[in-house]
C-alpha cells in the first residue's frame, strides 16, 4: 500500500469518525433532556413529598456507591439530594426515599415499597420510625426498632448509604457516630411445646387489659433470669403485651414492654426472630411450639408463660 | 430483478430468520409478546434501510480495505440514534427491549446485507433489498411470537409504544390450557425449529404459488 | 462469596447460549465438531475476557467522566472489531488448521451478540473492575460448554436418521431446546 492510499484511508476514516461522532452528540443533545424527565416523572410524587418546596429536580447519574443500596439519587434545585434506597428487610426488599437537605439534615423520609411482618418489620414504614428519622442531621446515630431488629437496620443502613454519600459529596467528615453496630441474629435452640410444663407453670401478674373489637392486648409480668436464678436485690419480672384474637384464639403478636434480665442476653427476646414465631400460632392447641433461644432460656421461657397466661381470658 | 421480485425474496425464499439463520438472538429473546416484537421489527427496518442507503451512496468512495470498519461505524451510529429516540419516546418499549436494541448493532442481517449487497448496487434498490429483508425479518419474528405468546399466555395484545394506548387485547385460549414452557427459552427453540422445518418442507415440496417468470 | 455466586449463575442459571440466546450464529455453525468448538470457544473467551477490560476501562475512564456516554456503542463495537482481527492474525500463525476449520465464523466472532452484550452489561450492572473480570471470564466458558456438548451431540445427529424436514438446523434448534430445559433445571443452585 502506497502513502498516498493510506492517507486516504485515515483520512477517510477520520471524517467518517467525526461524522458519526457529531451526528450522535445532536442526537444526544435532543433526548437527553426527554431522558431525564421522563426519569423523574416516575419518581415525582415521593421527591415532593421530600421537598415539598421545591419544583425543580433533575437526576444525578453516575454516583459512587461502595453499599449497593442507592438505587438514585435526585437534585432538588437548591434544595437539597432525594436519595432512592434499598435493602433486604427481614423477608423482602424495602425501598425508601431520603431527603438530605443543604444543610446536613434529613428532611423527609417516604417508605416506597415494604411487606414485611404485620407488628414487626412494618412498623419501618409507621410514623414514630419515620419520626425517629426526620430532623437527624447526616451524622447523628439513629434508633433501632426494637423487636424489628432485622428490618429496621435495613432501613437505618439504607439511609446511612445515603449519608454516606451525602457526607462524601459535601465534603462532611463522618466520626462513624451514625453507624449502626449488627447485633448478631441470636441463635435458636430447643423447642418448647405449649403444653409442657415449663411452658404452662406460671407465675405471672396480668396488669391490664385493653380490648379492640375481636382482639385482647394483656399487659404481663413475668418472672424472668434475674427473678428465678439471678436472685438480685431489686430483681424484677420482664413485662410483655400479648395480643391475641379471642374468637379465634390465635395469637397476633408479643411485644416486649420492659426488659429486666441481664443486658446483651435476655434482651436478644427483643429480636423479631423469636418474637415473630407466637404469630398466627393456636393458643389452645397442645402442638403448638416456638424455638427458645440458645443461651437465653429463661427469659425466652418467661415470653412463653406470658403467652401462655392469656389462654382461657 | 423485478420490484415484487425483490421483495418477495427476501420475505420467503431468503427469509432472513428461517433460511438465511441470521439474527437469531433477536428474534429468539424479543419473540415473547407481539408487542416487543413489532417494536424490534420497526426498528431493525430503519436500520437496515436507512443504513443499505447509505451505504450504497457511498459505495464507491469507501475504501475497500477498511470497508467492514466504515459499515460498523454506520449502523452502530443508526443503532445509538434509534436507541436514544426510544428512550425519550418509547420509554415502556425501549425498557422491554433491554440490552437487544444495541444489539442490533450485531444483528448479522444487517452488516450481511451491507457486505453482500448494499456495497454493490444503486441506492434504490438496496432500499428496496433492505425494505424486504426487513419485511422478512418482520415476518419471521411476528410469527414466532404470536405464537408463543398466543400458548404461553393465551392472549395477544398490542399497545401503542407512544402513548401506551391499548390496541387490543384479547383472550383467545382459556387460561387452564396455556403451556408456560413457551414463555422460557426452552420452548422458543421448538418453535422455531417447527417454523423453520415447515419452511424447508415449503420450500423443497416444488409446489410454490406461481411467479411471474424473471 | 458474592463474587462465586456471580460465576456460576454466568455459566450455568444465566447461560449465555442456552438462557440468552446470544452467541447463536457459532452455536449453529461451527458446533459440527468437537475440535473447532474448543478451538471456537477459546478464541471467543479470548475476546470478550481482554475487550471486556479494555471496554470497562474505555467507559470508567474516558467515556463516563467526560459526558460521552452515548458513544459507548460505537467505541465498544470498534474495539472488538479490531481485537478480533488481531486474534485472526495470531491464530492464523500459529495453528493454520484452526484457522481453515473455524473459517468464515471467525471474522464473525466480531457480530457475535455475546462479545457486545457481555462489554454493555458490565456498564449497565455497574460491576467494579473485580467483577468485570469475573463476568468477562464466565459468560465465555458457558458459552465453550455449550458448544462442546452441542457439538458431541451433533456428531451423532449427523449419522442418525433425521427426517427430512428437520435435517440439520431445525433438530439442531430441539436439541437446544431439550439442553435449554435441563440447563434450567439448575435454576435453584445459588
Amino acid at each position: 500500500m502506497n502513502n498516498k492510499k493510506i492517507i486516504h484511508i485515515t483520512l477517510f476514516l477520520a471524517i467518517i469518525a467525526s461524522l458519526s461522532g457529531g451526528l450522535l452528540s445532536f442526537v444526544n443533545s435532543l433526548t437527553a433532556p426527554i431522558i431525564n424527565e421522563n426519569a423523574i416523572a416516575a419518581e415525582k410524587v415521593t421527591l415532593k413529598l421530600l421537598f415539598p418546596n421545591t419544583d425543580e429536580f433533575a437526576p444525578v447519574t453516575g454516583f459512587e456507591d461502595e453499599t449497593g443500596a442507592i438505587l438514585s439519587i435526585f437534585e432538588a434545585k437548591g434544595a437539597g439530594l432525594a436519595y432512592k434506597v434499598s435493602r433486604m428487610g427481614y423477608a423482602n426488599p424495602i425501598v425508601m426515599m431520603v431527603g438530605i437537605s443543604n444543610d446536613g439534615k434529613i428532611v423527609g423520609f417516604e417508605v416506597l415499597e415494604l411487606a414485611d411482618t404485620p407488628g414487626y418489620g412494618m412498623k419501618v414504614g409507621e410514623a414514630p420510625f419515620k419520626n425517629s428519622i426526620i430532623g437527624k442531621s447526616t451524622t447523628d446515630g439513629l434508633d433501632l426498632i426494637s423487636g424489628s431488629t432485622i428490618s429496621s437496620m435495613a432501613a437505618i443502613n439504607a439511609i446511612n448509604a445515603a449519608r454516606a454519600h451525602f457526607n462524601n459529596f459535601k465534603g462532611i467528615d463522618d466520626d462513624g457516630s451514625g453507624s449502626v453496630v449488627t447485633p448478631p441474629v441470636p441463635e435458636l435452640g430447643r423447642t418448647i411445646l405449649f403444653s409442657s410444663d415449663e411452658a404452662t407453670s406460671v407465675t405471672t401478674v396480668v396488669t391490664n387489659e385493653v380490648v379492640n373489637g375481636d382482639e385482647k392486648t394483656f399487659t404481663v409480668e413475668s418472672n424472668g433470669y434475674s427473678v428465678l436464678e439471678g436472685g438480685y436485690a431489686d430483681a424484677k419480672p420482664n413485662v410483655f403485651n400479648v395480643t391475641i384474637n379471642t374468637v379465634t384464639k390465635v395469637i397476633v403478636k408479643v411485644e416486649v414492654v420492659e426488659m429486666n434480665d441481664t443486658k446483651g442476653i435476655g434482651d436478644k427476646v427483643e429480636h423479631e426472630v423469636f418474637l415473630s414465631q407466637f404469630v398466627g400460632l393456636e393458643l389452645e392447641d397442645e402442638n403448638s411450639s416456638v424455638d427458645i433461644i440458645s443461651g437465653v432460656t429463661r427469659t425466652s421461657i418467661s415470653v412463653i408463660r406470658a403467652v401462655m397466661t392469656t389462654r382461657g381470658k | 430483478m423485478s420490484l415484487f421480485k425483490n421483495l418477495s425474496n427476501g420475505m420467503i425464499k431468503e427469509n432472513p430468520v428461517f433460511a438465511l439463520y441470521l439474527g437469531l438472538c433477536s428474534v429468539l429473546a424479543v419473540s415473547n409478546t407481539i408487542n416487543n416484537a413489532l417494536g424490534m421489527s420497526v426498528a431493525v427496518i430503519i436500520v437496515l434501510t436507512v443504513s443499505n442507503v447509505i451505504i450504497a451512496a457511498m459505495r464507491k468512495v469507501i475504501p475497500y480495505e477498511i470497508r467492514i470498519p466504515v459499515y460498523i461505524v454506520v449502523i452502530a451510529t443508526l443503532v445509538k440514534i434509534v436507541e436514544m429516540l426510544m428512550q425519550a419516546y418509547t420509554p415502556e418499549l425501549f425498557t422491554a427491549l433491554g440490552v437487544f436494541i444495541p444489539l442490533i448493532v450485531v444483528n448479522c442481517i444487517i452488516l450481511g446485507r451491507a457486505e453482500a449487497y448494499a456495497s454493490k448496487n444503486t441506492v434504490g434498490a438496496s432500499f428496496i433489498d433492505g425494505i424486504g429483508m426487513g419485511l422478512g425479518y418482520t415476518v419471521g419474528i411476528f410469527l414466532l411470537a404470536a405464537i408463543r405468546q398466543l400458548l404461553a399466555t393465551g392472549g395477544l395484545n398490542l399497545i401503542n409504544p407512544f402513548n401506551q394506548f391499548v390496541f387490543f387485547d384479547i383472550t383467545i385460549i382459556p387460561s387452564e390450557f396455556t403451556i408456560p414452557l413457551f414463555a422460557q427459552p426452552a420452548g422458543a427453540f421448538i418453535t422455531f425449529a417447527v417454523l423453520a422445518a415447515l419452511l424447508e418442507v415449503y420450500k423443497q415440496s416444488g409446489t410454490k404459488p406461481a411467479k411471474k417468470g424473471a | 462469596m458474592e463474587l462465586f455466586s456471580l460465576f456460576i449463575s454466568a455459566i450455568f442459571i444465566n447461560n449465555i447460549i442456552l438462557n440468552r440466546f446470544l452467541g447463536m450464529c457459532p452455536f449453529m455453525g461451527v458446533s459440527r465438531k468437537t475440535s473447532s468448538a474448543l478451538g471456537m470457544g477459546g478464541a471467543v473467551t479470548f475476546v470478550i475476557f481482554f475487550s471486556s477490560i479494555i471496554t470497562f476501562g474505555l467507559y470508567t475512564y474516558v467515556l463516563d467522566p467526560f459526558n460521552l456516554r452515548y458513544m459507548d456503542l460505537i467505541t465498544f463495537i470498534l474495539i472488538i472489531a479490531s481485537f478480533v482481527q488481531l486474534v485472526e492474525m495470531i491464530i492464523k500463525k500459529f495453528s493454520p488448521s484452526l484457522y481453515k476449520s473455524l473459517g468464515i465464523f471467525l471474522p464473525l466472532i466480531t457480530t457475535n451478540c455475546a462479545v457486545l452484550f457481555v462489554a454493555l452489561e458490565n456498564i449497565k450492572q455497574g460491576f467494579n473492575f473485580t467483577e468485570t473480570v469475573v463476568y468477562a471470564l464466565a459468560v465465555p466458558i458457558g458459552f465453550t460448554l455449550v458448544l462442546i456438548i452441542f457439538s458431541s451431540i451433533r456428531e451423532r445427529l449427523d449419522i442418525a436418521d433425521v427426517p427430512q424436514a428437520l435435517k440439520g438446523n431445525p433438530v439442531a434448534m430441539i436439541v437446544a431446546a431439550i439442553m435449554a430445559l435441563a440447563f434450567s433445571g439448575l435454576a435453584g443452585l445459588v
